[in-house]
């Protein structure tokens, strides 16, 4: 009986245990889902750097959280573009922190106007989720580009 | 018992312009509201009986252009057509600026203002605004037809008229008891060919039923109850194209017809009491119409327009009126109600060219090549527009009349309410690609639904004073208001749902272009009123066999409704409120009568300009309006010369109209034209055998331009037209 006990008990406490784990894990994930952020776009264009506000990114984790997709909207690649296009990049590798995540990717075709564009193969991405701030800089082609913004 | 024959009519010497009037009663019936005779009614008054429409072949309403003073209905398109300028005013689309009354009953809707005019026994035209008495779209004037009645005891007629492009007109009119009937068909195979097809491309063929039945059995009471019925197939719009300064055949490759069932059924009832006179005027309205136009008129196939249309209207109206005539004060005091709802189905169809040219050239316009360019699939890309309209409007309205022996002084006022509401569901689906990083076609549907209403509260004064000078002379000063009401632009929506359309294709893409396909919204697709002022001094003659009538009025008009195109790559039009202008005219009328001779003159001169009108990109103020002609002119002359029993008439009479600008800007002009025409007719007995021209002179002008997607177009005068016929009292 005492034996039966102790095997309750200790499944008990195995369950608990788990139920803690699962909440601990799951804070971070529901953080790494999606998330809207709005910040500064930076491009380092051929005719020089030049910084877009109120940049609109939503970052979607899969359910596993360990890749994401990164949409980034209404961007421009150079001051005189006559268009914004919205951009996403998929298959970013997340790695999760006690904080948040460390986002990592290269050579990615992009999706923009309805497909991939390979034009602006991601090369280089690095970015972190750090509590609401989300940073991340790459090259768009041969276009340096970083973003910093906050969790909206 | 005169005045009950007479429902809501008055008896009354026809003070003008009878150019046959020895053929007529001294006595002779109007349909209008008036309290006073005709000749004591404080505004130029045209009056025109069955002889004069008849010698002169007016058979349709704009045969009377320039025959009333001052009036225009440029004859073109299709029946629908009507487009009507009085006084500077008018407007080649939405509502008219002249109302229509038949036998009383207000005609609401301007699609049914063309037809045959067999059985029309006057027709009474009030020049300046109407407003106080007759309410919405009368501030140009009105326009009164009688039509034959059971108590006019003529026998039966049958006509019959033949001429070129195979037209014939047959009618008949009979009187059977207390019912009159009138029955007419015309056919015409067309006179402008569409070289496209190689066929012509406006033939037409009609018919007319109209039935009148009166019962005055008692004494005090009459009623009577009139049923018309039209229905008609057409072509139509013999638009050619203008290039070069050269005129091109018409030559158009898709479906230009249109379809119309009218019924207008009216009950009318008269109580002479000991005191008051009561009037009521009831009607249902049905018209249920389609039009289809190629609407590039070209011989590519860019697009297509369709509307398609079921209406139905009530319309009610009370009078009270004092029962003696012959007193000073002669009140009279009624109520105006209608409910009018249309079912209105009008797609725009882009086909292959119109997708590639209107569509896709003008979004890749705005997209850098290096990104991508747009392609669509489809072989024809619709946008259905379905829109519900309601309309109503209820008015009281008073006008005293102080009949002071030499003086007649009136004064009357209108408070009018009018309401509306249009629902639209409209709908663009298309197939898309962004190439070339899209490798296959994406389908999209474009919604676009809502709600948009109105409400405008007139208040439509009048005061007029007519002093009689002697027994021949007769003076009045006017002032008077009057309103067109407004409504909801239908055909600005394919428009906008284009624009929409390119800008959700971005949308979806992810694309956003710094320059946005503009277009208006539909919140912006009511337009207000159109308000008229007018003063107006005038003065009528009437001597023996001669009599001459001459007015000159001022008018000042706001809110004015013009058709606009709206800003970005447009395809549609567009009334809007958008400018300010004012007429100054003169009008005159002489008649001479002598014995078997007969001669007529009409004449108008009117400068109407914009004191503001600024379309977004050139201010217009102090330009002529356009389509208003400068001067109306017509002079006919008759001659009836005895042969034993037998009568030989000759009648000849020259119209013209111009000159007038074809646009705001005044770089496309029409010179004045005139066109002869000519009848010449012998009675022998019962029978009438006659030959009668029109536009004998061959003169070649223009009837209406426009625009469409940057080409010009223009429609040509009818050419001469040689008719023989007769007519036959049985």
């Amino acid at each position: 009986m005492k034996k039966s006990i102790y095997i309750m008990l200790a499944i008990a406490a195995v369950l608990a245990g788990c139920d803690k784990l699962e909440k601990e894990n799951e804070e971070p994930v529901s953080v790494l889902k999606s998330t809207d952020y709005s910040g500064t776009l930076t491009v380092n264009a051929s005719s020089g750097a030049f910084d877009t506000d109120s940049i609109k990114v939503s970052f979607n984790a899969t359910e596993r959280a360990d890749s994401a997709s990164i949409i980034l909207y209404k961007v421009k690649f150079s001051p005189r573009m006559p268009v914004s296009l919205d951009v996403t990049i998929p298959g970013i590798v997340v790695k999760k922190t006690e904080k948040g995540a460390i986002l990592s990717c290269d050579s990615i075709v992009p999706l923009a106007m309805g497909g991939e564009y390979p034009n602006y193969t991601v090369k280089g991405f690095q970015g972190e989720i750090m509590d609401d701030l989300l940073t991340f800089s790459l090259n768009f082609g041969s276009t340096p580009t970083s973003y910093q913004g906050k969790a909206q | 018992m005169t005045t009950l024959v007479l429902i809501s009519v008055l008896a009354t010497v026809s003070p003008l312009c009878d150019t046959l009037s020895q053929y007529l009663p001294d006595v002779t019936v109007t349909a209008l509201k008036e309290s006073v005779a005709l000749e004591s009614i404080a505004s130029a008054v045209s009056d025109i009986s069955y002889p004069t429409l008849k010698s002169n072949g007016i058979y349709r309403p704009n045969s009377l252009s320039s025959i009333v003073p001052g009036l225009h209905i440029p004859d073109y398109g299709a029946s629908m057509t009507s487009t009507i300028y009085l006084r500077g005013m008018g407007s080649r689309m939405e509502n008219p600026v002249m109302g229509l009354y038949i036998d009383g009953i207000p005609i609401l809707d301007k699609n049914v203002y063309d037809f045959d005019w067999e059985g029309i026994n006057r027709a009474t035209m009030l020049r300046g605004p109407q407003g106080t008495l007759y309410g919405r779209n009368s501030m140009g004037g009105v326009l009164s037809l009688s039509t034959l009645s059971p108590t006019d005891g003529a026998r039966p007629v049958i006509s019959l008229e033949y001429g070129n492009a195979n037209t014939v007109r047959a009618g008949a009119s009979f009187i059977i008891g207390n019912n009159a009937l009138t029955t007419t068909y015309r056919h015409t195979d067309g006179f402008f060919i569409n070289t496209y097809k190689n066929a012509q491309c406006d033939p037409y063929d009609g018919l007319a039923l109209r039935w009148k039945w009166q019962n005055h059995s008692h004494e005090n009471t009459c009623i009577s109850n009139i049923l018309s019925v039209n229905v008609s197939e057409e072509g139509g719009f013999a638009y050619g194209l203008w290039q070069n300064d050269t005129l091109y055949p018409v030559s158009y490759n898709d479906e230009g017809s249109y379809r119309r069932l009218s019924v207008i059924e009216g009950f009318k009832l008269h109580y002479c009491g000991q005191t008051i006179k009561t009037d009521i005027v009831t009607s249902l309205q049905l018209l249920s119409d389609d039009m289809r136009m190629d609407q590039d008129y070209t011989d590519r196939s860019v697009f297509t327009l369709q509307q398609k249309q079921l209406s139905g209207a009530g319309t009610l109206e009370l009078t009270f009126r004092r029962a003696d005539d012959n007193v000073i004060w002669k009140p009279q005091t009624g109520s105006f109600s209608f409910y009018k709802r249309n079912s209105l189905y009008a797609p725009v169809v882009f086909k292959r060219d119109g997708i590639e040219t209107l569509i896709l050239n003008n979004a890749n316009s705005h997209i850098p090549a290096e990104i991508g360019q747009l392609t669509i699939s489809d072989v024809t890309m619709p946008i259905n527009s379905d829109f519900l309209i309601d309309t109503w409007n209820t008015a009281l309205f008073h006008e005293s009349v102080f009949d002071l022996g030499r003086w007649i002084i009136t004064a009357g006022l209108r408070l009018d309410y009018e309401g509306g509401n249009m629902d639209y569901n409209c709908m663009a689906r298309l197939h898309y690609r962004f190439e070339p990083v899209m490798t296959q076609d994406k389908e999209l549907d474009v919604p676009y639904l809502g709600a948009v209403s109105h409400h405008h509260l007139e208040l439509i004064p009048k005061l007029s004073a007519l002093f009689k000078a002697t027994d021949a002379v007769t003076l009045y000063a006017t002032v008077s208001k009057g309103y067109r009401s407004g409504g909801f632009n239908t055909q600005i929506f394919s428009d906008i749902l284009q624009n929409l359309t390119m800008n959700t294709v971005m949308q979806d893409l992810g694309v956003y272009l710094d320059k946005q396909f503009v277009s208006v919204s539909a919140d912006n697709t009511e337009y207000d009123p159109e308000y008229a002022w007018n003063l107006e001094l005038g003065t009528r003659l009437r001597k023996g066999t001669f009599s001459a009538g001459a007015s000159a009025y001022y008018m000042d008009v706001r809110n004015q409704q013009l058709t606009v195109f709206p800003p970005g790559m447009s395809t549609g039009r567009m009334m809007t409120n958008a400018g300010r202008s004012r007429s100054i005219g003169v009008e005159t009328e002489l008649c001479w009568n002598p014995e078997q001779f007969r001669s007529h003159i009409s004449w108008s001169w009117c400068d109407a300009r914009f004191v503001s009108y600024y379309d977004g990109n050139l201010d217009y103020s102090g330009n002529l309006l356009p389509y208003v002609p400068k001067h109306t002119l017509n002079l006919g002359a008759g001659y009836s010369l005895r042969i034993n029993n037998n009568t030989l008439d000759i009648d000849a009479s020259l119209n013209g109209a111009g000159p007038f600008n074809w646009d705001e800007t005044g770089s496309r002009q029409e010179p004045f034209r005139l066109k002869a025409g000519c009848r010449i007719a012998f009675v022998f007995g019962d029978w009438e055998i006659y030959v009668r021209g029109d536009n004998l002179t061959g003169t070649q002008g223009r009837t209406f331009y426009f625009k469409s997607v940057g080409n010009e177009f223009f429609a040509s005068c009818k050419p001469r037209m040689i008719m023989i016929g007769t007519n036959i009292n049985l």
